[in-house]
């Protein structure tokens, strides 16, 4: 019979990946923490898609929040307010 | 000196709008914290320290008349002791993404998502996660320097971002799920579509994973019984 040869494996399963999640995108891991989850993310394609979706969701938010622009009519109000409050 | 303030104002006031604009239910209301924030400051320019970042120092004075006036307003009861982990699953918008319009959903979907979706769903966050999700998302500040400006802990950060994102998440579904109406019988055409290659090559992996996260479990029963079998 074939013996198998089974060494430690320190490796995250998909479970402890995505616990991390969050912590793992802000880069807010531990180095070896940081390393165990890009080694899952190497093997593991359902989770590395979960994600590159999380990161793009993030990158999306922020995008879209930023294309606000700022009404004339409301910078106006607000330096106005400023030269009442220099007044009184 | 209060013309130095107009002068350090006047930059920063397009970039500072749009904190507000997301802290803020109304854009009414955002202009009103708008305008407080810029009078609470213009009283308070001595404080601020030249040569130190003017937005930082604004940004904060702005999160602190946001945050007395909700706390006046207490329109929504305290909610941060409530579990939301078993309400919200992870990975929430993904899942119903691609549930909804099959393939990638980074590409189906994500783009579809518009600012006025983003203002509504973020309006409907606890007065505290709000705070929290704007200068995540928007200030793209870190945990570190988002707890120097609501002055909590860390974790209470790192607590409060994560049921955030999830809460995000969910309240960007139930806007978008009318409006983005998934093309009938979506996923079971990409489901149907699927060609063999991929469907093996998905049995490969979770071979692969089951392999991985039992291996420790297999080891550790069989490694007695090898050992058994290799003395004799």
């Amino acid at each position: 019979m074939k013996r198998l040869k089974l060494g430690p494996l320190d490796l995250y399963g998909c479970r402890e990946a995505l616990e991390r999640l969050d912590d793992f995108l802000d880069r807010e891991l531990l180095r070896d923490e940081t390393k165990k989850v890009a080694t899952h993310l190497a093997i593991c394609r359902a989770c590395a898609q979960k994600f590159r979706f999380e990161k793009l969701f993030v990158e999306e938010i922020n995008r879209k929040m930023n294309a606000v622009q700022l009404p004339p009519e409301i910078e106006n109000a607000v330096l106005n307010a400023i030269e009442a409050e220099r007044k009184s | 000196m209060s013309s130095d303030f107009e002068t350090q104002l006047k930059p920063v006031l397009p970039v500072a709008y749009r904190a507000p604009l997301h802290l803020a239910r109304t854009e009414d209301d955002a202009q009103d914290l708008l305008q407080d924030a810029a009078i609470q400051a213009f009283r308070r320019f001595e404080t601020f320290e030249d040569g130190t970042h003017f937005r930082a120092w604004f940004l904060k004075i702005l999160l602190r008349v946001h945050l007395n006036k909700e706390r006046e307003k207490q329109r929504r009861p305290a909610i941060e002791n409530r579990d939301f982990e078993d309400e919200i699953e992870q990975n929430f918008l993904f899942h119903r993404a691609r549930e909804a319009f099959g393939g990638d959903p980074a590409k189906t979907y994500l783009q579809k998502i518009t600012a006025q979706e983003i203002h509504r769903a973020l309006a409907e966050l606890p007065t505290e996660f709000r705070a929290c999700a704007v200068l995540y998302f928007l200030e793209q500040m870190s945990y570190d320097a988002i707890a120097v400006a609501l002055d909590c802990p860390i974790n209470t950060v790192r607590s409060r971002l994560h049921r955030a994102r999830k809460l995000l998440q969910r309240e960007l579904w139930m806007l978008s799920g009318n409006g983005a109406t998934p093309p009938p019988d979506a996923a079971n055409h990409a489901a149907k579509t699927r060609s063999k290659r991929a469907r093996n090559a998905d049995f490969a992996l979770k071979c692969e994973l089951f392999w991985l996260r039992w291996q420790p479990k297999i080891e550790q029963f069989a490694a007695p019984k090898l050992a058994r079998s290799a003395a004799r």
